[in-house]
């Protein structure tokens, strides 16, 4: 059951509606549902955005204003309620190794593990893509164990496209290369962006994500890159 | 297809139109003309559309061959153009006729130029715009030898149109920035935002401008990361701004602690690395009368309408 906490008028075309104080995953999946909705249903919306604890959302100055849309969300939000659906699970295959993954060895040390423990507790969870963003194709996974939970590095550095990174509590993958400042366990050999593809990336909020480890060759053969 | 050759080209130089809109939500940057007003100005002197795609050209220094008869428009950055070694006006349509070079020497006011044409450059759309985004890898710088391509053959006009000269702006005078200011804000880093002065840094682009405050600003705790308004102050642990432009990741979690009035992003990105600046408070009803305003002077500006 969603609440809106607070609405912040960030600026003059955009205000940002907040639920939670905190990160659930339902309430991510919530939100990204109940924005899907607002984008269909209000009209003069340049942008609706959400993230995990709340929806932004850019309008039509001319033809919207904060007080009409508040008043078709509360409208919105009234008679909505959140449909479970029929999560799909997308498997990704993951070279687990230091030549692709320059902060494998350190992240292990430093959560007292080895380097197996640390692949073996990664690819056996089961993750849900709580929010998108940042850059195109890059998808927030909810569902770290928390014994490989690790603070972001001091500075962001250059990260290779298809790294798999660790966040805090968040695991993702870069789809292009980018700086940032995760701390780099894998690499995925599958492109997650195109925009020849529609839907641009495979990700959808509240879909469930499995990595299974691969070899070098395997790595190679799938079009990775050492 | 008429196209004009690129003989050399500047640096950064791009195709937009005025962005990608609604696709934030999957990760795209909106991109668009990082100066709105002088991109308007270009399209609305050849009697365009705005969302008509022009050519940004950042710090300058670069040559175009005609390869048929064209009408343009210069806005922006002072570049000094030409048409074979004679001068012309920035602000202006012209005419040029085939095998004519067009030359845009170094800018010695201001940052960016827009070269607009009858009826736009054109470029396959990706998801409905023209504007690149290089950070998405959605199209590409514009190199030498390559074309830039349009419809129109203009036949001779005799006048150039200019603008009228109150909507000129002087990108020289180091501007106060009106910034829109949270309400819940806590009163005494609001007054150190606006009692500060700035320097814009040389490291700052299309995804955003950093400034050095000569008083750093108090360092504030990270957020769960959301949108971003395009204009948004983040506050990074430095306590050195960043204003968020139109190539800006679609979502953060530094803090937000103010957001540059739209009307106001034109002049604050035409002025230079280096230059001092500061940030002056604006109401939010305020800004949004100004933005209303400029909207509704060059509207259409968003796509589809």
């Amino acid at each position: 059951m969603l609440d809106i906490k607070h609405i912040d008028y960030q600026s003059e075309t955009t205000l940002c509606i907040y639920f939670s104080d905190s990160i659930h995953t339902q309430v991510a999946l919530e939100i990204a549902q109940l924005s899907d909705l607002i984008r269909t249903r209000v009209p003069h919306l340049i942008e609706v955005i959400p993230s995990y604890t709340s929806i932004f959302i850019e309008y039509d100055v001319l033809r919207s204003g904060p007080q009409q849309l508040e008043r078709n969300i509360h409208q919105l939000l009234s008679n909505f309620q959140y449909s479970p659906l029929a999560s799909s699970q997308l498997e990704l295959p993951v070279f687990y190794d230091p030549q692709v993954a320059p902060d494998l060895t350190l992240l292990a040390e430093k959560n007292n593990l080895t380097v197996s423990e640390v692949i073996q507790i990664h690819s056996e969870a089961t993750y849900t893509v709580s929010s998108l963003g940042f850059a195109p194709g890059f998808a927030y996974l909810a569902g770290l164990d928390p014994r490989l939970a690790t603070p972001r590095l001091e500075a962001p550095k250059d990260v290779a496209q298809g790294s798999l990174g660790i966040a805090d509590h968040q695991t993702a993958i870069y789809p292009n290369s980018s700086p940032g400042g995760w701390s780099v366990i894998g690499s995925c050999p599958v492109k997650l962006f195109d925009l020849n593809n529609d839907p641009i990336t495979p990700f959808q909020i509240g879909m469930k994500v499995k990595f299974t480890p691969i070899t070098q060759q395997e790595f190679i053969q799938q079009g990775g890159r050492l | 297809m008429n196209s004009l050759t690129i003989l050399q080209s500047a640096p950064r130089m791009q195709l937009q139109d005025l962005g990608r809109f609604g696709y934030a939500h999957t990760g795209l940057s909106q991109g668009g003309p990082i100066d709105l007003h002088a991109h308007c100005w270009a399209n609305r002197l050849l009697e365009n559309k705005p969302h008509a795609t022009t050519l940004e050209i950042s710090y300058g220094n670069c040559l175009f061959k005609a390869n048929s008869n064209c009408s343009i428009a210069i806005t922006g950055a002072e570049m000094n153009a030409q048409i074979d070694g004679v001068a012309l006006q920035n602000w202006s349509t012209h005419f040029i006729r085939k095998g004519q070079i067009l030359q845009l020497h170094y800018a010695t006011k201001g940052i960016h130029a827009y070269l607009a044409i009858q009826q736009g450059f054109q470029t396959p759309p990706v998801l409905g715009s023209s504007a690149t985004v290089i950070r998405n890898q959605i199209g590409s710088l514009i190199k030498e030898n390559s074309n830039l391509e349009f419809i129109h053959h203009a036949t001779l006009e005799k006048t150039s149109k200019r603008i009228p000269a109150q909507y000129i702006p002087d990108y020289d005078i180091a501007k106060n920035i009106r910034v829109i200011l949270p309400i819940d804000q806590d009163a005494d880093l609001s007054e150190k935002l606006i009692k500060n002065q700035f320097t814009i840094s040389q490291k700052s682009d299309r995804m955003g401008i950093n400034l050095i405050a000569a008083q750093p600003l108090p360092s504030q705790p990270g957020i769960i990361s959301e949108g971003i308004s395009l204009g948004a102050i983040q506050l990074p642990p430095s306590g050195n701004p960043i204003i968020l432009l139109n190539d800006r990741q679609t979502q953060g979690g530094y803090k937000k602690i103010g957001t540059i009035a739209r009307v106001d992003l034109p002049l604050l990105v035409q002025t230079r690395p280096g230059t001092s600046i500061t940030l002056g408070p604006i109401s939010r009803d305020q800004a949004a009368q100004e933005w209303t305003e400029f909207t509704q002077f060059f509207q259409p500006l968003q796509k589809g309408e």
